[in-house]
């Protein structure tokens, strides 16, 4: 038996039901890892994985209800910090990093007994949006392996989307998981700012980045929240919110649900075959018993000019840190301490943190700050409050994921048209904290070339909520896959 | 230089080389450039100092936008879901990884990070 693109429902009743051991799951997913050519892990974590898997038998095997998670295997970003695991954010400065300590999210899975089999790329630091970036070569999208999945969250989509791992942890903090989950034909959950603990999460924009999940459905996200939000002593960010129990609550009926279409989301220069199937997409809503109503979100196109501010300047605070001192990487030449600090940051960073890190420092420096910050957090407010008219109009917006169909790896410098719109897409919902999940809708032909795909390449609808509105873009998003099979079609399958 | 669908953390270098956002261009200076670099802590090669040169204007030029925006009266976001002061309780917790936290440390002595003379 094929146990590679099971629900987490079925996994959870084959191992209740004893049909299959964690112990096997977990051999047969690691046996799919060792065939996979697509770079879509950094480590893996084999020994460690047999031995949580046994731990998770054993818990199965004696008497009691098993957690929801317990012995089903998954993948994690390599981002998460993990006990005795190392983790590298894709980046050589941290090449040799064991943390000392779990995530928050790590060690809520730990409870449940799930199996981490490895660790996944992604681009360096998060800082980049193809897997590109990354200290450890690029991803290859499984259903074109010349093209790029999407990134940051590059390993992580690439391994779902293969059936390399029945789902794994991703993290946002401007497009990260719709954008990879879009391109890759999987489900992605970008939380509410706050939903999810950012604790051991290698920090990149602290007052945007949420880790969330990648996996091949709603439902699977749904079961997912539940386990991984809540509030966290370890950051105060997370808030008292309670959190809703998600997968019981799921509704596919759609009657009196208010779907907002922003129209600066539809934009010149999207590819003709992603704008369909989007639009058919938001046909099916209909059909579910939604009500769709045209919107207007005019400060969208401030979005990306305020992230390409406030994103530098939590970055060069957050990378302060690498100091060659306590751990990461240390110069072998340096004379005194200060050489310390300035060679063995000018040697493990790479191009782009760097130019983030000067960026953020001059914009923050005395001088420079009301200009720049200040100003760029006011607009953010604009943003916030426009967003939060909208959503008294309406319960969800309905929108692309991403302008195009996955590029070409190593080409994307000859397709300068999409990064604009594709920002335009995702920032603003991150700026404001809103909760969004990416799911497939079809296939389009790309516009760069051809593929081999028989079908096209995946296309991916957004759906976005107000802040803490999960079981909202739950609900829709359970609605469209009750009605369609797009999340069912998986690369070579 | 890599462009494209860069939906997320998208790449300054876009924005640097793209020629469309050109506005007030005043190009930062040498010395603007090595300044940043020590606040930054980063050593910079000769090529470096003039490639940032060009790439940061470039940045600052594309947000000169926003200046633009009206924002009279409105406040700045400090934290986006609204939280203010979250506290916690005082409590001293036992932490049990002090050799696991040291093991990453490149140089140790008799317990203490180990690091260059300050004076």
């Amino acid at each position: 038996m094929d146990y590679s693109y099971l629900s987490l429902t079925e996994l959870r009743q084959a191992l209740d039901e004893k049909r299959v051991s964690s112990i096997e799951l977990t051999k047969a997913f690691l046996e799919r890892i060792k065939k996979s050519d697509l770079n879509a892990f950094i480590t893996v974590c084999e020994e460690e994985a047999l031995r949580q898997a046994k731990i998770a038998d054993d818990f199965i095997n004696s008497p009691g209800e098993n957690p929801f998670l317990c012995g089903i295997p998954f993948a994690a970003k390599d981002l998460f910090c993990t006990r005795g695991i190392r983790t590298t954010a894709a980046s050589k400065i941290l090449d040799n990093y064991i943390p000392p300590y779990d995530s928050t999210v790590i060690k809520k899975l730990k409870e449940q007994k799930a199996v981490l089999l490895g660790k996944t790329n992604l681009d360096q630091f998060a800082h980049g949006s193809s897997g590109e970036t990354s200290g450890y070569g690029p991803t290859k999208n499984p259903w074109d392996k010349t093209r790029m999945p999407g990134g940051s969250s590059s390993g992580s989509a690439a391994a779902v989307a293969e059936g390399l791992a029945p789902f794994a942890l991703a993290t946002e903090t401007g497009g990260s998981i719709r954008q990879p989950a879009s391109l890759t034909g999987i489900s992605g959950w970008k939380p509410t700012y706050g939903r999810v603990s950012r604790y051991g999460v290698i920090a990149m924009g602290s007052s945007l980045d949420s880790p969330g999940a990648m996996a091949y459905s709603v439902e699977d996200l749904a079961h997912l929240a539940e386990v991984m939000s809540g509030m966290d002593p370890k950051d105060s960010t997370t808030g008292q919110a309670e959190v809703p129990q998600y997968s019981k609550n799921l509704s596919a009926d759609l009657k009196g649900v208010k779907v907002g279409i922003p129209k600066e989301y539809f934009v010149e220069g999207m590819e003709e075959g992603v704008k369909q199937r989007v639009l058919e997409a938001i046909e099916e809503l209909k059909k579910a018993g939604a009500q769709l109503v045209d919107v207007s979100l005019p400060n969208t196109k401030y979005g990306s000019l305020v992230y390409a501010i406030v994103c530098p300047s939590e970055i060069s605070s957050n990378l302060a840190r690498y100091d060659g001192i306590r751990y990461g990487h240390v110069t072998k030449d340096a004379k005194d301490l200060m050489e310390v600090y300035t060679k063995s940051r000018a040697e493990g960073f790479g191009d782009e943190a760097k130019r983030r890190i000067l960026t953020g420092t001059y914009v923050l420096s005395a001088g420079y700050y009301d200009a720049y910050y200040k100003k760029a957090q006011k607009v953010r407010s604009l943003i916030i409050n426009e967003f939060k008219e909208v959503f008294q109009k309406v319960d969800v917006l309905a929108c692309p994921s991403t302008p195009n169909v996955a590029t070409k790896l190593g080409e994307a410098a000859n397709n300068p048209l999409h990064g604009y719109i594709a920002d335009q897409l995702n920032i603003p919902g991150s700026l404001a904290g809103l909760p969004a999940l990416s799911i497939p809708c079809g296939f389009a032909r790309p516009s760069d070339g051809d593929t081999p795909s028989m079908d096209g390449l995946p296309v991916g609808l957004q759906i976005i909520g107000p802040q803490f509105g999960e079981q909202k873009i739950f609900n829709v998003g359970y609605a469209y896959q009750q009605l369609t099979e797009w999340h069912k079609k998986h690369p070579g399958v | 230089m890599q462009k494209g669908s860069r939906a997320e953390p998208f790449l300054l270098l876009d924005i640097a080389y793209n020629g469309k956002f050109l506005y007030n261009f005043v190009m930062l200076t040498r010395e603007e450039v090595i300044k940043l670099s020590q606040l930054a802590r980063i050593e910079l090669s000769e090529n470096e100092v003039e490639k940032f040169q060009k790439e940061l204007s470039t940045v600052l030029d594309y947000v000169e936008e926003l200046k633009k925006v009206d924002t009279d009266g409105i406040p700045e976001v400090f934290e986006v879901t609204g939280l203010q002061n979250v506290q916690r309780e005082d409590k001293v917790e036992i932490a049990d990884n002090h050799e696991d936290i040291f093991k990453n440390a490149p140089e140790m002595k008799d317990g203490l990070y180990k690091v260059k003379a300050i004076l």
